[in-house]
């Protein structure tokens, strides 16, 4: 199960001439387990590439095959359906908010699976407690709360639905440091506890460093890379995907050069911190 | 997103996109006003001044350089009216020497042949390219049918056709392509911040009775300014309420009462906000309605401005005299 | 330059957004306001500029008390660029938004040509000048509010969390700007941020908390107050977190936390 894309490619027809936005994608994404991060430079097709997981966009070439239905779908079959299997998160999802109570715009998305009311209400306190919502605030407008907790309310709509695969299109985008972090960390542990294959656009590298498992690298529209994040930042090739270390591997290289501190790649907080704690240098 | 102008605009380098947009606009309404100008009959005159008149815009399409395709594209929105006004007058104006006296018939076989042909149409026009030619050919086939295809009647008729019913139909077709082409040429040549300026000059006299048309006109460029904008947020929200299991072709009609508003609620909020923040920002950059402003943009009149202002008047005259005559 | 005393601001009567808020921001110098959402930093830039004024205190601006009457004098000397790059772009090309405050003091057509010229190069946005706002990156956006506003020739510019909505390109573009104003073109800078990163390459910090100031004082003295910035829902940066960590943990090792430091002040 889980998604494949056989040679997909997908070009925006412009005003004159079309402009390819993704070519000879094949990937195979596994319906449980994976932390994947999507990284690339402005235009290099990551939005494009995701909206192919739910359907939202159809390939020109090549297919999408999303938990067994094939895109672009035969005449007749509906496809709605996916949407709720591959949940996609926007950049600035507060957005979309629109409903008069939080806890009616969370449903919002269960119920348009017709789901029954009651099941709604059930799945959206759900998903409003994981993403740390209260229950004092279900009958407030969406309009009245901060800007993080909007945020978290969107985040929340789409948990909701109970996707098997979530996608995340820079979800931390705007949000300040603590903001942030309680968003990255409920991923995590949604990631952990549900074995749930997450999915994560980013410029963010030490994002990239202290979440994800695997890398894909798009650059004008192509996978360069699609590996292990220890063989992407050790890769030959690393400088001409035009991305930056992570500030882990920056500190351990600085460290290496001044004071000959042997070079152990550690990719987050913790472990370059128990590593500096302990190692000899000269 | 970068492959979106605002308006029609194609870029070129005729004498008609150099000319200043105030002009353009002033003799256009001029040439509108004369083109109305010409009542609608069989006559020769009437005709002939509007078939001159028809020349005369094929002339001036030609000089701009931009394709007569592109151009009468510009009737595909008004294609059904064009027909109808047509099959009124051949149908309804019943002077002049009858041309021809077809009988008519509306039988089983003729009402099967048409639903027959309109079902061929609606899967072939796809593989058409001349779409408007098409249409015509199309509805001329509709009459046709019914000519030809007498056996089990129900009823029929006599269609005459008079002179003067195809003479009228005539000049309301071409006097309604003439006014169509010129305005499409006037949105062609000029851009939109062009067109803006346009408009608000021309109604710059109103202010002599308060109107506000510094205000307005502030309003207007700041509409143009943000069309593309929106169109591109309508476009996100679109997708992310879409994500959220909003599907205009696979759900019923009380679900897509809630879609849209799904849809709408978003974009308010989006252009409040954006109202609050904007009207922060040109204040901070010292804007006071009302006040006075320099401007940025400049625009001078030639000769050839000048020249083709007193030429749209002369026709104008002419038409006004010859009318009176 | 900046001369803030005791001032108190309340949108809804009840609660202050800003209680007794007093500094002085030098003439020449980049002061960067930090603090958590609904702190207090927005209000603070919006009555700099005078679109609020406050319940109580004052605000003096080059020696000017900022009231109504003396509004139009002071938006001469203290231009702002805010967050959202769409909401503040009012022209329909670059050179029109450009043109835009211009307009709006008169300045005779001829200058105004040659100003726009002028600080587009500044910002490298000569060769857009015909570019429509929806063809434009948030960088390049943000990049142009900035020209229109060095355009109006303030001595102080305010950017209040104008690289939020960017992504890392555009945020650098706009870092790398803001030094060269600074340093080359000696205005006085006040950022309005919440990254610690961003606000490390400052001369001057101050820290909001609640609409009060709990913490002033140069970088590297408010970075050692670490609880208090976490109160604030601030986070220090990796590297400047892991310094402290081991400064804590393993302070003997002195090469170390000079290797370490010297990173930090590499940035």
């Amino acid at each position: 199960m889980g998604i494949q894309f056989k040679n997909v490619g997908y070009a925006y027809k412009g005003f004159k001439k079309s402009y390819d936005a993704i070519k000879n994608i094949n990937l195979n994404i596994e319906s449980k387990g994976e932390f994947i991060a999507i990284v690339g430079h402005t235009g290099s097709g990551k939005s494009t590439l995701v909206q192919h997981m739910n359907a939202l966009l159809l390939p020109n070439e090549g297919n999408v095959i999303v938990f067994g239905q094939q895109l672009p779908p035969k005449k007749s079959e509906k496809i709605n359906y996916l949407r709720q299997k591959v949940g996609l998160v926007f950049q600035f999802p507060e957005y979309q908010l629109f409903e008069e109570t939080i806890i009616k715009d969370i449903m919002f998305g269960p119920k348009n699976f017709k789901e029954t009311s009651e099941h709604a209400l059930e799945s959206a306190k759900k998903a409003a407690s994981i993403v740390g919502i209260d229950e004092s605030l279900y009958e407030q407008s969406p309009f009245r709360i901060s800007g993080g907790q909007m945020r978290r309310v969107a985040v929340a709509g789409i948990l909701a639905m109970e996707p098997e695969i979530l996608v995340l299109d820079e979800p931390t985008r705007g949000l300040d440091p603590k903001g942030r972090t309680d968003l990255m960390e409920i991923f995590r542990e949604i990631h952990e506890k549900e074995d749930k294959t997450i999915i994560l656009i980013t410029h963010d590298m030490d994002l990239v460093s202290e979440y994800a498992k695997r890398i894909i690298v798009l650059s004008e529209g192509k996978i360069v890379f699609d590996g292990k994040k220890e063989d992407l930042f050790a890769h030959p090739d690393f400088n001409s995907y035009h991305l930056d270390y992570p500030t882990p591997l920056k500190i351990l290289k600085h460290l290496e050069e001044t004071i000959g501190l042997p070079f152990v790649p550690k990719y987050d907080f913790t472990s370059l911190l128990e590593y500096l704690k302990e190692v000899n240098h000269e | 997103m970068n492959n979106i102008t605002i308006g029609q605009y194609i870029p070129g380098d005729s004498w008609l996109h150099k000319l200043d947009p105030r002009i353009k606009l002033l003799s256009l309404v001029v040439l509108l006003v004369a083109t109305f100008f010409i009542p609608i009959s069989h006559e020769l005159i009437p005709l002939v001044s509007m078939g001159v008149i028809f020349l005369g815009v094929m002339a001036l399409t030609y000089s701009t350089g931009i394709p007569i395709r592109k151009v009468l594209n510009g009737l595909k929105p008004i294609v059904f009216l064009l027909t109808f006004t047509f099959v009124i007058q051949v149908f309804y104006v019943k002077t002049g020497d009858i041309l021809a006296s077809i009988p008519m018939y509306i039988s089983l076989t003729s009402v099967l042949g048409i639903i027959i042909f309109i079902v061929f149409y609606q899967w072939s026009k796809k593989y058409v390219r001349f779409k408007i030619i098409y249409f015509f050919a199309a509805v001329l086939m509709v009459f046709v049918l019914q000519a030809y295809l007498p056996y089990v009647p129900f009823t029929s008729y006599t269609l005459d056709i008079h002179t003067d019913g195809l003479m009228r139909a005539l000049f309301i077709f071409v006097r309604i392509t003439n006014v169509i082409i010129m305005t499409s040429l006037l949105t062609f040549t000029t851009m939109t911040t062009d067109l803006n300026f346009a408009i608000e000059a021309l109604l710059r006299p109103l202010k002599v009775i308060k109107v506000p048309v510094d205000v307005m006109a502030m309003m207007l460029s700041l509409t143009l300014r943000y069309i593309p904008t929106l169109l591109g947020e309508t476009e996100k929200i679109m997708k992310a309420q879409a994500s959220r299991g909003v599907d205009f072709k696979e759900s019923k009609f009380k679900e897509k009462v809630v879609q849209i508003i799904s849809l709408l609620i978003p974009v308010f909020v989006i252009s409040f906000k954006r109202a609050e923040d904007l009207g922060n920002a040109m204040e901070v950059r010292g804007y006071v309605i009302g006040a006075k402003r320099t401007k940025i943009d400049e625009y001078r009149i030639g000769f050839s401005d000048l020249a083709t202002l007193f030429i749209s008047f002369v026709i104008l005259a002419i038409i006004i005299v010859v009318k009176t005559i | 330059m900046i001369k803030i005393e005791g001032v108190s601001f309340s949108y809804n009567r009840r609660d202050d957004a800003l209680s007794e808020v007093s500094l002085d921001i030098e003439k020449g110098s980049w002061t960067s306001i930090l603090g958590h959402n609904g702190s207090g930093k927005s209000t603070l830039s919006k009555l700099m500029v005078g679109l609020l004024s406050p319940s109580k205190g004052s605000i003096m601006i080059d020696g000017l008390v900022l009231n109504e009457e003396n509004l139009s004098k002071i938006r001469k000397k203290i231009g702002i660029v805010f967050q959202n790059p769409d909401n503040q772009f009012v022209g329909v090309t670059v050179k029109h938004d450009i043109a835009f405050g211009l307009e709006n003091q008169c300045i005779p057509h001829d200058e105004m040509k040659q100003k726009i010229m002028q600080y587009a190069k500044l910002v490298n946005m000569e060769d857009f000048l015909d570019k429509e706002p929806h063809q434009l990156s948030g960088g390049q956006k943000q990049r142009v509010a900035i020209a229109g506003a060095l355009a109006m020739e303030q001595d102080i510019l305010i950017l209040d969390e104008a690289t939020s909505m960017l992504d890392p390109e555009g945020t650098l573009e706009i870092i790398e700007l803001i030094k060269h104003l600074n340093k080359h073109l000696n205005k006085t800078i006040i950022t309005i941020t919440h990254d610690l990163s961003f606000a490390a390459q400052s001369d001057h910090l101050i820290v909001l908390k609640d609409g009060k100031v709990i913490l002033e004082g140069l970088p590297k003295d408010v970075f050692k107050e670490e609880d208090l910035l976490k109160s604030s829902h601030l986070e220090l940066p990796f590297e400047l977190a892991i310094f402290n960590e081991l400064v804590r943990q393993k302070p003997e090792d002195k090469k170390l936390l000079e290797a370490l430091w010297a990173y930090n002040s590499k940035m």
